[in-house]
């Protein structure tokens, strides 16, 4: 018997897929955020609600991913973006899944990209998509043990948005403990809490995005000058 | 986690380092982080499910657990987080990082070797 060292990630293919979508999307100045939650949490609406405002100021493009329908895309595109639907059988979207969407949507580089995922607190979190940050939206309706129940998703997100705060007067939940859960399983990532349906919150949320969009061409124009 | 995808993807690595290395895959040896988001049981019960159809129905699965292990950056502590995941430091409450436990990885494959599978018809024999 002869025993031979692999040392391979089991989604090795995956990553290299991921790390050329990350090289793409640094070569044509697209900021792609990955938005994940459970289904019904909000990601859809979160995008209707924030996307006419962002447009002022970005040329932005939206991936859906689903199991079926294109009534995500649907409702995106009624703001103004370019927007592709994805439609498949797997519980999460990947990175070919992503590349093939991106070859296929945008004939010019959205400014910012978001890849809307497969409602699951599972999976998604396993599959690097060459994204420049990862969201995890959560509801108040969902209670306050989220974060420690999905630690993976929550640990890897850089922020997190903390959505229908309009419905905590109807529930036993406080917002401190919402924040709180979060905070123990993700220190570092920044939290949003938001109403989509009053506009509470909003405001910071897209505050943040164009912080990371000024960021990205900072680094962008600094890499240009040492180039020459 | 679909851990039947999870499967199928190891079992084609295996196999093609086996092929690469030359003889028949006997093991493969995964190690699965805590945090992976993959269940053990789950993933060995969809290997022998569909070793048959990748061609090895005789491979053997061995997963390897390990632990979630996080640093704080800040004082250099370590934790190993058992049951909940509480990411402030005990030392000095600085926010710590997950360095290991979520892996998911192909750590080793074993093939068997051609004197395990006995000398070729058309050679004499070895043995008296």
């Amino acid at each position: 018997m002869q025993r031979i060292e692999v040392a391979t990630p089991v989604l090795k293919k995956n990553d290299e897929l991921a790390l050329e979508n990350r090289a793409l999307f640094a070569a044509r100045g697209v900021v792609a955020v990955n938005l994940m939650s459970a289904p019904g949490a909000g990601k859809t609406t979160l995008l209707e609600k924030t996307l006419p405002t962002l447009q002022l100021r970005f040329r932005c493009g939206v991936i859906e991913g689903d199991l079926r329908t294109d009534l995500d895309a649907e409702r995106v595109r009624k703001t103004g973006a370019v927007a592709h639907q994805i439609n498949t059988n797997t519980c999460h979207l990947d990175a070919r899944m992503v590349r093939e969407a991106y070859d296929a949507a945008f004939a010019q580089a959205p400014e910012l990209l978001f890849i809307e995922n497969i409602g699951n607190l599972v999976c998604p979190a396993a599959y690097d998509l060459g994204e420049q940050w990862r969201v995890t939206l959560f509801s108040v309706a969902e209670g306050a043990d989220k974060p420690r129940k999905y630690p993976k998703m929550f640990h890897n997100s850089h922020a997190v948005v903390l959505n229908k705060i309009d419905l905590l007067p109807y529930t036993d939940v406080r917002l401190e403990e919402l924040i709180e859960s979060v905070g123990a399983v993700s220190p570092e990532a920044a939290v949003f809490p938001v109403s989509c349906r009053t506009g509470d919150g909003l405001g910071a949320w897209i505050e943040w995005l164009e912080r990371q969009i000024a960021r990205s061409r900072q680094t962008r124009a600094d890499a240009a000058v040492e180039g020459h | 986690m679909h851990e039947t995808g999870i499967a199928w993807s190891i079992l084609e690595t295996a196999t093609a380092e086996a092929a690469r290395a030359g003889g028949p895959l006997a093991t493969v040896g995964v190690r699965l982080g805590e945090m992976s988001g993959v269940v053990a049981d789950a993933l060995s019960f969809a290997f022998d499910a569909l070793k048959v159809e990748a061609g090895v129905p005789d491979a053997a699965l061995i997963v390897e657990s390990v632990p979630v292990e996080a640093l704080c950056p800040q004082c250099g502590s370590t934790t190993r987080p058992e049951g909940e995941l509480i990411l402030w430091c005990p030392e000095c409450g600085s926010p710590m990082r997950i360095v290991s436990g979520e892996q998911m990885e192909i750590a080793w494959i074993e093939v068997h070797d051609s004197a395990d599978q006995g000398a070729p018809a058309d050679e004499p024999s070895q043995r008296a």
